[in-house]
């Protein structure tokens, strides 16, 4: 999230959602001010782009996909790209509706550098022979 | 050993009968007729691993994460093989089914069918 243009917003919490707050927020070693706006901006996200949800990896990668199918948005935008923009033709490839396409693309729109790293994970060379159980 | 294979949603389930129709004696299927359709990758793993059926992928950003976890768990997984559009892809944009299912058939055999614990990609 980008905090150098950031606005302050005030809200009031009941105490038990207080205090809620600030355990979690002590558990990420976080105030509850830096943890109330991370939620609440992913909060916001969630409600403009409905169709999509962050999925985190084990050691904290977090991608977005859409919700509900395990399919990135970035794969979505490579077929995209691919098929010169054509969403009927993705998302008959990708056996997708093709709404979802079209939410995949909004949101590709909306947070290009995250979707690029997305793609840039997505597509990293493993070093196969180097995974501890590889053959 | 007889080889099964389960194409994963974000690749055409069109590649699970190309395949089937290169090899007749392996199993191959796709996340979408398994109804596994929208299941976490952790979740995905343990299923393949309890049915021995290896997972074809295009997105290594957390599977590669997840295989890791079980690896440092010491648990086995049915093995992963990903593909890339950019190197299966036609002159039109879509994805080579046929070509892209006899390079699946190539990578299997060269891993005698035995997929278990492997991680590779589709050359």
């Amino acid at each position: 999230m980008n905090l150098t243009k950031s606005k302050t917003v005030t809200c009031r919490l009941t105490s038990p959602d207080f205090e809620e707050l600030s355990g979690h927020a002590r558990q990420r070693s976080a105030s509850p001010a830096q943890l109330g706006a991370a939620l609440l901006a992913r909060q916001i996200r969630a409600l403009s782009h409905p169709a999509i949800e962050l999925d985190l990896s084990p050691v904290g990668h977090a991608v977005a996909r859409l919700r509900g199918r395990r399919v990135a948005v970035w794969v979505v935008c490579q077929d995209l790209t691919a098929l010169h923009g054509d969403t009927k033709r993705a998302a008959r490839q990708l056996d997708l509706p093709e709404p979802l396409v079209q939410a995949a693309r909004r949101y590709a729109a909306a947070f290009p550098e995250e979707i690029e790293q997305d793609a840039a994970l997505g597509r990293r060379r493993i070093h196969e022979d180097l995974l501890p159980e590889a053959k | 050993m007889k080889p099964s294979l389960v194409v994963d949603e974000d690749s055409p389930p069109a590649l699970a009968p190309a395949v089937q129709k290169l090899r007749p004696g392996w199993q191959a299927t796709s996340v979408r007729d398994r109804r596994w359709l929208g299941l976490k990758e952790a979740t995905l793993l343990e299923v393949l691993h309890a049915e021995g059926a290896a997972l074809l992928s295009r997105d290594r950003s957390t599977l590669n994460d997840w295989l890791s976890e079980r690896a440092a768990l010491g648990e086995e997984h049915a093995g992963v093989l990903f593909w890339d559009l950019e190197r299966w892809q036609t002159a039109q944009g879509s994805v080579a089914i046929g070509s892209l299912a006899r390079a699946v058939v190539r990578t299997v055999e060269r891993f005698d069918g035995d997929l278990r614990n492997v991680v590779a990609t589709v050359t």
